[in-house]
């Protein structure tokens, strides 16, 4: 989810380096607190933005951020989840345009859903199983549509050809339909998604808006990237303009009957993306003018964080979704010895890393992959608190058969913040023993730099970032540590480690056919519990926080954890 | 003078084929695949493949630079694939000549992009250019006149801050400030002139003073300079001794000689600022061709680079043709003689 974890690296750039700033402020979130039954409809909402956005089109939205304002607006999905009523509460699965959350097979590989009746398009004309079917299709037109996630791809049941890639090669050079046809198919208002493997969590899948409906006769290609065509509450006004933005009104077709989730309060919300992070948020603090009613999906920067308390009451300080983590490369010599990784673990000063962070109102120190927002979420105790014992873990390392000290070169993602928290944890390894190589890389280069075959043989020990694609944790353990799906010659893929376990791949695929979810999750979180206490494949550094503010006519507006990790437009209003 | 003009406009031509080929060539000699930035962390080696050869980006230099500059002629369609285009025409972009190309990051033709950022950085760069020859010029010309009393300190003194105040700073402060906080002007964003005057002005008066401050700090000393010099010149004496009016000398006799040098910078500046201007536009969110530039540059996006680099050359080149056109109007020793 490089998109994703792309931006959220500069939003956390800024977000980290400061919040020193603001130490005392307090972390709970202002806006929780403001009531959220009582909307009315009116008013015109702003959204401030200083993130350009790259696609409006839906098989090619892969930004939290995107998913969410586009489903909340124009891009309803079979499934989506679900409004909250305050920053920190679940938000649950919800039937969107389909009449339920999906009808499972026994052996979770075939998925029904149904659409309900009067959903329809901005021109009127109902939504059918058919335009499901045309919109995912498009992810397979991986030359033309590009930059979406590959969920399609991967679980569908269509072979792949022997150059790699999916065998259907997309509706417009439609080289074979006929496989595509056979996975997924149309039966009046009910489309079956015929899938590879078993995905009991398929619904959520779904909740992308690369599964969304697309008219084929609205679709051109590329040209159609911010060509928003709606089937939800508002459609845009006039044409939208990147890096400037466009105008949302009301969309008439909408049928409030049809949708539980929306509550369309305001008449018209107008994106306007021709800003800096910077001067937005000094706008939302001034809190003047129309900027009353605006909202904003960046993170405050560095510059407005000292400021971000004068905003009480409209404030959110939140976890992200994102977690910071460390993998060795079980193809070092170092590394592959049991007992080293161990002692890298016990040796971890996590606290050195909050303190460059920012402090604890910036990052959670973390034992744990997966992200606190996910109901998966382990919350593994720390080895040996958050500092971490360097005695204990030299112990360990004299006894592992290396020579001390024991070399390790150790690569991060060039930033201020890092190189201070590599630098405190640097002291923590070379206490127990290890003789630390600093390797700071550019960002820009950096995953990159991680997938190169060749990178195995230089690096012991790399850092990383990951936040999930959907609030389930089997987009965060089998996407980066299932070398089944990801080690191939050209490189890791996302096992950056290559670490490679067959009785690890057997709980993967075991974890993959439970049923109910709550089972399910529980189960991911016990891999998690067994990378990082178990086979020491993976150590969790912290999970980062994102600060918001929106104006203070802005009502009933919550961080949707669960969905994305931004304010929710479901539920938001504006006071006139 | 006509072939005076044919041959600086034919050097003119080169000029820009040389600079947009060097550009070329240093894109690609630079270790960073710009396929990479079109596809995810989650990329498969297949799905790179196929954007690099969407994009073009798969062809050899020379190839790619070739039809670059076969679609400023004769313009192109994007993207460059003969099945599609008979498959799926809808899909088809027609980017007509002179193409500048098209930027896969923004799904549009780059001429769309540069049609809505030029009446941007035009209309930053001629508020601005007036407001500081005005100042600039006026205040120049007073300080000079009073060298050495009162006036003259007072002037110099303030130019000697306007220059030292970097523009992002002045920019801020009166962004945060006369904007945000105290609200007295708009928060700069751009209407065009056709559409209302009044708010266009209006609007951009901020991102005026701005990039005005800099500019007439350094025209004040400019222009005083060459006016002592100009004004201790024997034949201003001679006019002196002749009895003529004082503002006649002044500004007949004076003024046009040191004019000569001043239009050489204004020109130069000008030309510079209508490739526009990349920290007041950044500091104003206003989407002009200095902004396009920088968000073409951190996106690595490839085509519109290229082209940003050409237009900013061409204004540069075309604003020093039109310099050395002018001085024969301004300074009648300057003529071109027929060898």
């Amino acid at each position: 989810m490089k998109r994703r974890s792309f931006i959220a690296g500069l939003a956390t750039t800024a977000v980290l380096a400061t919040i020193s700033a603001c130490g005392s402020s307090s972390s709970t979130s202002g806006s929780s607190s403001a009531a959220a039954a009582t909307g009315t409809k009116g008013g015109t909402l702003y959204v401030l933005s200083g993130t350009a956005t790259e696609h409006w089109d839906p098989q090619r939205v892969y930004v939290g951020v995107n998913i969410e304002y586009g489903n909340r607006m124009f891009t309803r999905t079979l499934v989506s989840w679900g409004p909250v009523t305050s920053d920190t509460e679940v938000a649950k699965l919800a039937a969107d345009l389909a009449t339920d959350t999906g009808k499972v097979s026994e052996d979770g590989k075939t998925w029904t859903f149904t659409l309900k009746d009067g959903v329809k398009w901005e021109d009127g004309k109902d939504i059918t199983a058919d335009d499901v079917k045309y919109g995912v299709s498009r992810t397979f037109a991986v030359d033309v549509i590009t930059g979406g996630p590959n969920y399609a791809i991967a679980f569908l049941d269509i072979p792949d050809d022997p150059a790699g890639g999916s065998a259907y090669k997309g509706p417009y050079a439609k080289t074979g339909q006929d496989l595509y046809d056979k996975a997924v198919t149309v039966s009046g208002k009910s489309i079956t998604f015929k899938l590879k493997q078993s995905v009991m969590d398929f619904n959520n899948t779904v909740t992308m808006t690369a599964f969304a409906p697309f008219r084929q006769d609205k679709d051109l290609g590329d040209k159609s990237n911010y060509q928003i065509f709606s089937n939800g509450p508002y459609k845009l006004e006039g044409m939208w303009t990147a890096e400037k933005g466009g105008t949302f009104v009301r969309n008439d077709q909408w049928s409030e009957a049809t949708d539980t989730i929306r509550k369309a309060y305001p008449d018209k919300v107008i994106w306007d993306e021709s800003l800096t992070p910077e001067t937005l948020y000094e706008r939302l603090i001034a809190d003047q003018g129309t900027d009353k009613n605006a909202i904003t999906y960046d993170p405050a920067p560095t510059t407005a964080l000292a400021n971000v308390t004068t905003a009480s009451g409209r404030n959110s300080i939140v976890a992200s979704p994102y977690t910071r983590y460390l993998v060795p490369n079980y193809k070092s010599k170092v590394m592959s010895n049991d007992k080293a990784r161990q002692a890298l673990a016990l040796a971890t000063d996590r606290s050195a890393y909050v303190t460059a962070a920012g402090g604890s109102q910036v990052a959670v120190a973390t034992n744990s992959l997966i992200n606190p927002n996910l109901p998966a979420f382990p919350n593994t105790p720390l080895p040996a608190g958050e500092k971490g014992d360097p005695a204990k873990a030299k112990e360990l390392l004299q006894a592992s058969g290396l020579t001390l000290p024991v070399k390790i070169s150790v690569t991060y993602r060039k930033r201020d913040d890092l190189d201070k928290a590599f630098a405190g944890l640097k002291l923590g390894w070379d206490a127990a023993g290890f003789e630390t190589e600093l390797v700071a890389i550019p960002a820009k280069t950096y995953y990159s730099t991680l997938q190169a075959p060749e990178s195995a043989s230089k690096y012991d020990v790399y850092w990383a970032g990951w936040g999930a694609d959907y609030p389930s944790a089997s987009t965060v353990i089998p996407p980066l540590f299932d070398s089944r799906i990801n080690v191939t010659a050209g490189g890791p893929g996302q096992d950056y480690g290559y670490f490679a376990d067959p009785e690890f791949h057997a709980k993967i695929d075991a974890a993959n056919k439970i049923a109910d979810m709550t089972a399910r999750e529980k189960a991911w979180g016990d891999l998690d519990k067994d990378l990082t206490s178990k086979y020491y494949a993976c150590i969790p550094l912290i999970d980062d926080k994102f600060v918001f503010v929106h104006g203070s006519n802005v009502q009933g507006v919550f961080v949707n954890g669960t969905y994305t990790g931004y304010y929710d437009m479901a539920t938001a209003w504006v006071k006139q | 003078m006509f072939y005076y003009l044919v041959r600086r406009l034919a050097s003119v031509v080169v000029m820009l084929v040389l600079i947009t080929g060097t550009t070329f060539a240093l894109f690609f000699a630079s270790p960073l695949d710009p396929a990479k930035y079109t596809c995810g962390r989650n990329c498969t080696p297949s799905i790179l493949e196929g954007n690099r050869k969407a994009l073009g980006y798969d062809q050899p230099v020379y190839v790619q630079y070739g039809k670059f500059l076969s679609g400023l002629v004769v313009g192109r369609d994007y993207p460059d694939n003969a099945q599609l285009r008979a498959d799926h025409p809808e899909q088809i972009v027609h980017c007509p000549a002179p193409c500048l190309g098209y930027s896969p990051s923004q799904s549009r033709t780059i001429n769309s992009m540069v049609g809505e950022a030029w009446p941007v950085s035009i209309s930053i760069a001629l508020g601005a250019f007036v407001m500081w020859m005005i100042v600039g010029v006026g205040g120049g010309i007073i300080a000079a006149l009073n060298r050495g009393k009162w006036p003259d300190r007072i002037i110099v003194g303030l130019a000697l801050i306007g220059f030292s105040l970097p523009t992002f700073f002045i920019g801020l402060v009166l962004l945060t400030f006369v904007a945000i906080k105290w609200g007295a002007l708009p928060i700069p964003r751009y209407m065009p002139f056709t559409e209302n005057p009044f708010e266009w002005a209006h609007n951009l008066v901020l991102p005026w003073i701005t990039l005005a401050c800099i500019f007439a700090a350094s025209y004040v000393r400019l222009t005083r300079a060459y006016m002592i010099e100009t004004m201790s010149e024997d034949y201003i004496r001679t006019a002196l001794a002749k009895g003529l009016g004082k503002w006649r000398i002044i500004l007949r006799h004076g003024l046009r000689a040191a004019l000569t040098p001043i239009v050489t910078a204004a020109g130069l500046d000008l030309g510079g600022l209508l490739g526009g201007a990349i920290i007041t536009e950044s500091v104003f969110s206003l989407h002009g061709l200095g902004w396009t530039a920088v968000s073409s540059v951190t996106n690595m996006d490839l085509p519109v680079i290229v082209a940003m680099v050409m237009i900013v050359s061409a204004f540069i080149v075309l604003a020093n043709l039109l310099v050395d056109i002018a001085y024969g109007f301004i300074d009648p020793r300057v003529q071109l003689v027929a060898s």
